[in-house]
């Protein structure tokens, strides 16, 4: 899926956030957004997953041959939706074990298989033996992989991550690093924000973008 | 050196304050004697409960039985009868209890057709009044489908009564202060010689009470012997009828 | 006797429930659409004396009424109807309050990964149970010692209207204080009873745990 965004624009309470954001994203591609805090990154992520409305502006999405306009937040295309997988800044958990919290994304999605490739995930960021603890029981580094298995355990063509490696020790992040280069060569695309360079080394990105007042700079 | 303006604490029933005759008679007082007035209207019971706890100076109740037994009891010494009034009994328009004689001809008709009847239970005076009906009669409406107990006060009782098309006992003076409010029920019978209600006043005692205003409550006996009482007393109409007798 | 027992707790429930429903509902319509003034407006009744409502209800429903016809003054159901409307105000708010987070939060993962909003429904119900039953607490204790709605609209009528909390107001009326003080126990007690039955299940919820 290719996203296309045209003279994005986006305030709140009457500051500008983003302003004059042209963007192409397409596959197999690692996007990465960095800026201070504040600077929009949660906003533009937002904004691409079809989260939030933009002020001003087009985006388009192209799947195969077809192309959609995103409209309206309150009138989701579904197909776009079931390509995007998103993980929110805060970890939101639902009350249960840690193995619902995981399989629920699956669930609302409507994919009931939980095969192999499933249980394969998990054990590869080594979660397994708390699967049945209590989500409210774990640390917040532990619901913060919990969260991210959640998001990365449904189908999808992009992967939209809002600071994915927050309280994640040395380990968990060299496993995740690794997984999202073999995504890229899926063909997957994968957007993500965080606020510094230093922890992409390793990580096979092929634009970042900074956010400053407003627009980019490359 | 300050006047203490002095207050005479007065416990009476609501069907007495309810027709603000009570309220015309302290505002008199108040004037004449340069004191103030507090009034606690209540039910009958509570009224006597109130005494028994020494809460007031005096009691203007109206319910014979339970003021013989106050002053038995102590608390009292002497009760004035002071003015009279009458109960009614009132009921659907559409009706044909007034053909009865009396009464007690009425509540045996009542019994006896299980017509709708509102009774209110709270040990007031009209209550009282009601049940030693009954007594004479040697019925009892007890558990009877027909027979309604409120736990409320007249007014409401008689709103009740209003809605539910029954007969009600009621001071002549709250019924006919109301009469405006009613559609469905009206005067139907009126048996002055068995329906009197008599008022009176009871100071309470200050052998058990030392703080009570005794002065005070005497003046007030006094005052109701007066010409300016008897003067509002005649002038106190609703539509042209006059509702309480002074009694000598 | 015991048939006050029987319609009080009938009173109490059925208010409390259907209003319970109403309330989650005008909730759920507040938060979806962000309609703050409609919180707003349901606060301002908050503090609507009962009396008020009560004596509203009776001018309504007597015969030469507008809704006359039903024959509903001096019935439990009238109570029952009043109570509802009466405690509607304060459950929107606890709702609402209660709510609030995780309703936001909920709805981002149900947009993100797409579910119905039935599913929606059931998360929140399922996330909330805590705020939305101590909300139902709430009304229930609002409605089991309310007295002026209740005796304005059901008359106190033995066998018929007369609740836990107007009959203190006819042990008082007739001087029988301690009767009145032993009932008012009793209703206390069971709300003392309510809240510790709340609590030991909402245990399985566990009070303190997200800390």
């Amino acid at each position: 899926m290719e996203i296309s965004l045209r003279n994005i624009e986006k305030s709140f309470s009457g500051v500008a956030v983003l302003s004059n954001l042209n963007l192409l994203i397409k596959n197999g591609e690692i996007l990465v957004l960095s800026g201070e805090n504040g600077s929009g990154k949660t906003t533009l992520l937002r904004i691409i997953s079809f989260l939030t409305l933009p002020n001003n502006g087009k985006i388009y999405y192209k799947i195969e041959n077809n192309v959609f306009e995103y409209k309206s937040p309150y009138k989701p295309i579904r197909e776009v939706i079931l390509k995007i997988s998103y993980l929110h800044q805060k970890n939101i958990i639902l009350k249960g074990n840690v193995e619902y919290n995981i399989k629920i994304g699956k669930i609302l999605r409507g994919e009931d298989n939980f095969e192999d490739t499933f249980y394969n995930l998990i054990e590869r960021f080594g979660i397994c033996d708390i699967l049945k603890k209590d989500i409210y029981e774990i640390s917040e580094g532990q619901r913060r992989i919990v969260c991210l298995l959640r998001c990365i355990s449904v189908k999808y063509d992009m992967l939209i991550l809002d600071e994915p490696f927050t309280n994640l020790d040395s380990n968990y992040i060299e496993i995740l690093k690794s997984f999202l280069n073999e995504e890229k060569n899926k063909k997957k695309s994968i957007i993500m924000a965080t606020p510094g360079l230093k922890i992409l080394a390793d990580l096979h990105v092929d634009k970042i973008l900074q956010l400053g007042k407003d627009g980019k700079i490359n | 050196m300050g006047k203490e303006v002095l207050t005479l604490i007065i416990l009476t029933t609501t069907s007495l304050y309810d027709t603000g005759f009570l309220d015309r008679i302290c505002n008199e007082f108040e004037k004449e004697y340069r004191c103030k007035t507090k009034i606690i209207a209540v039910g009958s019971g509570m009224a006597f409960k109130l005494g028994k706890n020494g809460e007031g100076d005096l009691l203007f109740v109206h319910d014979v039985k339970g003021e013989e037994k106050f002053i038995k009891e102590g608390y009292g010494e002497k009760r004035y009868v002071v003015l009279k009034n009458e109960f009614v009994l009132c009921g659907p328009k559409e009706d044909k209890m007034s053909l009865c004689n009396n009464i007690f001809e009425a509540f045996k008709n009542i019994y006896t057709k299980n017509l709708t009847f509102i009774s209110r239970d709270d040990l007031s005076g009209t209550d009282v009044k009601e049940k030693e009906i009954w007594e004479k009669i040697n019925l009892n409406p007890n558990g009877k489908k027909w027979y309604i107990q409120t736990g409320n006060g007249m007014i409401e009782s008689l709103r009740i009564a209003e809605e539910k098309n029954g007969y009600i006992l009621s001071d002549i003076s709250t019924f006919l202060s109301h009469k405006k409010e009613f559609k469905n029920i009206g005067l139907i019978l009126k048996d002055t010689k068995n329906l009197e209600n008599y008022y009176s006043i009871i100071p309470i005692s200050d052998k058990k009470f030392p703080y009570v205003n005794s002065v005070l409550s005497q003046k007030f006996i006094e005052f109701m012997k007066s010409e300016k009482v008897k003067d509002i007393v005649e002038n106190f109409k609703f539509e042209g009828k006059k509702i309480f007798e002074i009694v000598e | 006797m015991k048939e006050i027992f029987i319609i009080s707790i009938e009173v109490v429930l059925i208010s409390s429930l259907i209003s319970f429903i109403i309330s989650f509902f005008i909730s759920f319509l507040i938060l979806e659409k962000r309609l703050k003034f409609l919180f707003v407006f349901f606060q301002s009744f908050l503090f609507i004396p009962s009396v008020f409502l009560g004596l509203l209800f009776y001018t309504l429903f007597k015969r030469s009424g507008l809704f006359g016809f039903l024959n509903l003054l001096y019935t439990s159901k009238l109570i029952i109807i009043g109570e509802t409307f009466l405690i509607i105000p304060l459950m929107v708010l606890f709702i609402v309050n209660g709510i609030k987070e995780k309703f936001y939060e909920i709805k981002e993962i149900n947009r993100v990964f797409g579910g119905s909003w039935w599913e929606n429904l059931v998360l929140i119900i399922k996330e909330c149970k805590q705020s939305l039953v101590s909300s139902f607490i709430v009304g229930c204790g609002r409605v089991i010692g309310e007295t002026g709605l209740a005796m304005i609209v059901g008359g106190n009528i033995e066998g018929q209207t007369r609740l836990f909390s107007t009959s203190i107001v006819l042990f008082t009326m007739r001087g029988e204080i301690e009767k009145g003080i032993h009932t008012g126990i009793f209703l206390f007690v069971i709300s003392l009873i309510l809240n510790f039955l709340y609590f030991y299940f909402a245990k399985n919820g566990n009070f303190f745990k997200e800390y």
